[in-house]
């Protein structure tokens, strides 16, 4: 794909007020949540634990992920290791096939998204159904997650009650305890008889072997404990040294995400169940690289710390205007202008740095203290070095050069803009930048003649 | 992927050559004296309904609130002798079940949570999928934090830390409570005349 595309979807997003209310109904709702969730001094705090957290768990990655290997299988967890995407998705299939699955119920995760499981199971005439509710409402539309935390937040509760009533063959009311009451029990039967339970995981403690998710509906919980068969796929950067460092991690995860202190649930899974308990007999770990490996060691080795919290996502005043699914990335956002450069190869990916304004807000908001801002710049001088650049910037800088390499020109061009401006037109490409904001007056005297009075340049010849 | 593979590659590159040198981390500031009124206040922040008092006094509310509905519950000793007189369903039919009867492993008084732990008399589905859940909470279980409770991990199989309601605000971002998990969440504090963590 082509940078072009990039600009495109842009364009329509940038162009689509129903979206821009949307997604700032959201992202300003978890913003102002979680600035009032913690004082500024205990922010800071949880803020430093966490970081040295993760720091910590990038900087140990190797020794941390033998450690999880040994303490999970010591548990009767089976732990897998996948290289790639299509090597995870190769995994969960064949775990599945083995079972006889054909029900699967999933619930949220980036990782299944980026590996784009559900259409390989798919294609392999197994029916995974998403069972968080935001997916649930995505998958229906089938659309893709447009937010990390909140999948369907560009989504307006007509649509949604349009989706439910066609599923339903009935008309489902737009109320949202209407919408939820739905869901819920459609997809209470599908936990009930599902053969398969697939999540991805926030965390993986090295030193207990287990697996940790965050959620708030219940239905991670749902599908780590009813099917026979639980299978986590997670990327490796998720590892963590301990509970203890996990915990760190975990003060501050829901808070930058919703405004929690805690989310309604923290699945810890250690394990199969043993005789006499109930919950799956199963409990398989697909622990994948995928790119994580070759950004491990470099420059931005410090994005491997990301605990995805959405909260860069929340601020980013470009996120606000386009929505997520305008990057064409399962990450979007700042962590997606990142974070999918460095594991996608194509050009598109590389062009995902330039969808920021560089203000800088979403590395103040991070809770871990990833400094999104310089990768992104760091991006963008990469891109540019590879050739990534938009066909528009390069016509504009080529008229540019054009216009002022000859001084003659260049005065005449000059003189020309200056009366533009003092007629108040403008540029008219520019008017809806320019409708709300004040130019300062165009001054009388020009830098070159004030240089020249000064002697600090020669007299024109 | 070998996993000797999978982990050479992570082992053959510089990790953390470009991140700052470890820095110890601030230490978290002490918990507040009275912890059972923090645990109190922040499970109902949470959305739980708290009730607290002896065990025949929490066993009269859970009566009430239960009546002619039907149980969930695990095996342990206190969870029996609360719900003796109430209905029980089979462990194995959960979804048949009006109310769950459980009792925490834990709590956390910063966050209002509930700990669980799978054990075979204490199944997980009593605090997930009946709609209603009822939480005996002995007061000599509460500790501050996550971190405090997990310092010596308990035995048992996987672990559930629970605060509050099932909820949702993936709709417009109208908050949606009992999306999946239970939608009520009643909180037995039981003052086990052990003191407090």
């Amino acid at each position: 794909m082509e940078a072009q595309e990039l600009a495109g979807r842009v364009a329509a997003a940038v162009a689509n007020r129903g979206l821009h209310e949307a997604v700032a109904r959201s992202v300003d709702r978890h913003s102002y949540a979680a600035l009032a969730a913690l004082s500024p001094e205990l922010r800071t705090l949880y803020k430093a634990r966490a970081r040295a957290a993760r720091l910590r768990s990038v900087r140990d990655l190797a020794d941390l992920a033998e450690q999880f290997i040994a303490e999970a299988e010591r548990h009767g967890i089976v732990v897998h290791t996948a290289a790639d995407a299509a090597e995870a998705v190769a995994i969960v299939a064949e775990i599945a096939k083995r079972h006889g699955a054909r029900r699967i119920v999933k619930s949220k995760s980036m990782a299944t998204e980026e590996v784009e499981l559900n259409r390989h199971l798919a294609a392999e005439g197994m029916q995974v159904l998403e069972t968080d509710l935001g997916e649930y409402i995505v998958q229906l539309a089938g659309q893709k997650p447009s937010h990390i935390v909140a999948p369907c937040l560009h989504m307006a509760r007509d649509e949604i009650a349009g989706l439910f009533s066609r599923e339903a063959g009935r008309e489902i009311a737009k109320d949202t305890p209407s919408l939820t009451a739905f869901a819920r029990e459609r997809l209470r039967e599908e936990f009930r008889q599902a053969d398969l339970g697939i999540s991805g995981g926030n965390f993986l403690v090295a030193s207990e072997g287990a697996v940790v998710l965050v959620t708030n509906e219940g239905n991670g919980r749902m599908c780590t404990t009813l099917p026979k068969v639980h299978v986590a796929l997670v990327g490796v950067e998720k590892l963590v040294r301990s509970f203890q460092d996990m915990a760190d991690a975990l003060r501050i995860l829901p808070v930058a995400a919703t405004g929690q202190l805690i989310t309604s649930y923290v699945s810890i899974v250690r394990g199969p169940a043993k005789e006499g308990e109930e919950g799956p007999r199963e409990v398989h770990v697909v622990l994948m690289d995928a790119g994580r490996s070759e950004i491990l060691g470099g420059p931005y080795e410090e994005v491997l710390a990301c605990i995805r919290c959405g909260a860069c996502l929340d601020i980013c005043p470009v996120y606000r205007q386009t929505g997520g699914h305008a990057y064409g990335s399962v990450y979007s956002g700042p962590i997606g202008a990142v974070l999918t450069p460095l594991l996608r190869p194509d050009r598109e990916a590389q062009a995902l740095p330039f969808l920021s304004s560089l203000c800088g807000a979403c590395s103040d908001v991070c809770p871990v203290g990833i400094h999104l801002h310089e990768h992104l710049v760091a991006l963008r001088a990469r891109a540019v070095a590879r050739g990534v650049t938009f066909a528009s910037e390069h016509t504009a800088f080529r008229a540019l050069r054009r216009a002022w390499t000859p001084p003659r020109r260049y005065r005449l061009v000059r003189g020309l803009m200056r009366g533009a401006l003092r007629l108040g037109g403008g540029v008219p490409q520019l008017r809806a930048w320019t409708a709300g904001r004040r130019l300062p007056p165009v001054a009388t005297g020009r830098v070159g003649e004030l240089l020249r009075r000064e002697g600090l340049i020669e007299e024109r010849r | 992927m070998r996993r000797e593979e999978f982990l050479g590659r992570l082992r053959s590159r510089p990790a953390g050559s470009h991140l700052p040198s470890e820095q110890t981390a601030p230490d978290l500031p002490s918990p507040p004296g009275d912890i059972l009124s923090a645990f109190r206040e922040m499970a109902a922040k949470a959305g739980c309904r708290v009730a607290l008092g002896s065990f025949p006094e929490l066993r009269r509310t859970l009566m009430e609130e239960v009546g002619q509905g039907s149980v969930l519950r695990g095996g342990e000793e206190p969870v029996l002798a609360l719900s003796a007189d109430l209905a029980a369903v089979p462990v194995e039919e959960p979804f048949a079940a009006d109310w769950g009867v459980a009792l925490a492993d834990g709590a956390l008084a910063r966050t209002g949570s509930m700990c669980f732990v799978r054990r075979p008399a204490s199944p997980l589905t009593a605090t997930l999928v009946p709609p209603r859940i009822a939480v005996l909470v002995p007061t000599s279980r509460i500790v501050w934090d996550l971190a405090d409770y997990l310092v010596d991990p308990p035995e048992g199989g996987s672990l559930a830390i629970v605060s509050g309601p099932s909820r949702s605000a993936d709709i417009e971002n109208d908050l949606s409570i009992g999306v999946h998990g239970p939608g009520d969440v009643l909180v037995l504090v039981w003052d086990d005349g052990d003191g407090v963590g």
